[in-house]
């Protein structure tokens, strides 16, 4: 089984085909990412949903052609086409699902529509042989998650952040120091604002009753 | 709610998250 995978949810633009193999495990045949869209974003400190929709438009259909000519397949031999259908920036996902379902409708394909945080689930299943029950803890830009895997379709949210999620936090923090997004993704933080006098945290977190308190980072640095 | 620094986890704060796991992962097998 060849499924076409497609992610727009933020600022990467990204393809990639993945087979599933007789014993059931998976098999990455192609993944191309075009990373972060730094340029375009660098101006305004972050990234902007307007400005990564239309990069995505841009890009879309150059990274899916590498990514079948990568895998060396044809839209033909495609068991499935399969796209992250959110949560995300709602351009993005708007962009990538459509290029997914027209793919599936020319070529009589079944559409997959993923949700985002369930294929941060089950993904670490393709690049390891991690077997059920996990636990899984989600950091991105809009959730901070402590999650139980039981099985496929079967989750049980242990924890969550109750203000900020943790990328949100981080970002913003960031931004207020001034610090320039790089190519690579890493916050280029000046060294005197990296000290602990100069960078005061007031977020809490608080494992006990799994829940986190993020936003005291950007308040914290605000005041 | 009172400011407070960042706190390191605690041992017991991952013993409350192991059995909170191990509930969710008995209770979830349990009710199919």
């Amino acid at each position: 089984m060849l499924v076409l995978g497609i992610e727009t949810t933020c600022d990467e633009t990204a393809a990639s085909v993945v087979e599933r193999q007789s014993d059931g495990s998976g098999r990455i045949l192609s993944n191309i990412v075009r990373s972060g869209q730094t340029e375009e974003h660098a101006a305004f400190g972050g990234v902007v949903p307007e400005i990564a929709a239309r990069a995505h438009v841009d890009l879309l259909d150059g990274i899916v052609d590498r990514a079948m000519k990568e895998a060396g397949i044809g839209f033909a031999q495609l068991s499935a086409v399969a796209a992250a259908a959110g949560p995300g920036l709602i351009g993005g996902v708007i962009v990538g699902l459509t290029t997914a379902k027209a793919i599936a409708m020319v070529h009589d394909t079944p559409l997959i529509a993923v949700n985002h945080l369930e294929a941060h689930a089950l993904t670490p299943r393709l690049t390891c042989a991690l077997a059920f029950p996990y636990c899984l803890f989600l950091a991105s830009g809009g959730h901070t998650q402590i999650v139980a895997v039981v099985g496929v379709g079967k989750y049980v949210r242990l924890g969550t952040t109750v203000d900020d999620a943790m990328g949100e936090a981080f970002d913003k923090t960031a931004k207020m120091l001034g610090c320039p997004i790089r190519a690579d993704r890493r916050w280029n933080v000046p060294r005197a604002a990296a000290t602990p006098a100069a960078l005061h945290f007031r977020g809490r977190s608080r494992a006990r009753r799994c829940q986190f308190l993020l936003s005291g980072l950007k308040t914290g640095r605000a005041q | 709610m009172k400011p407070a620094r960042l706190t390191p986890l605690q041992p017991q704060d991952v013993a409350d998250l192991c059995a909170s796991f191990q509930a969710a992962v008995l209770e979830s097998t349990a009710t199919g």
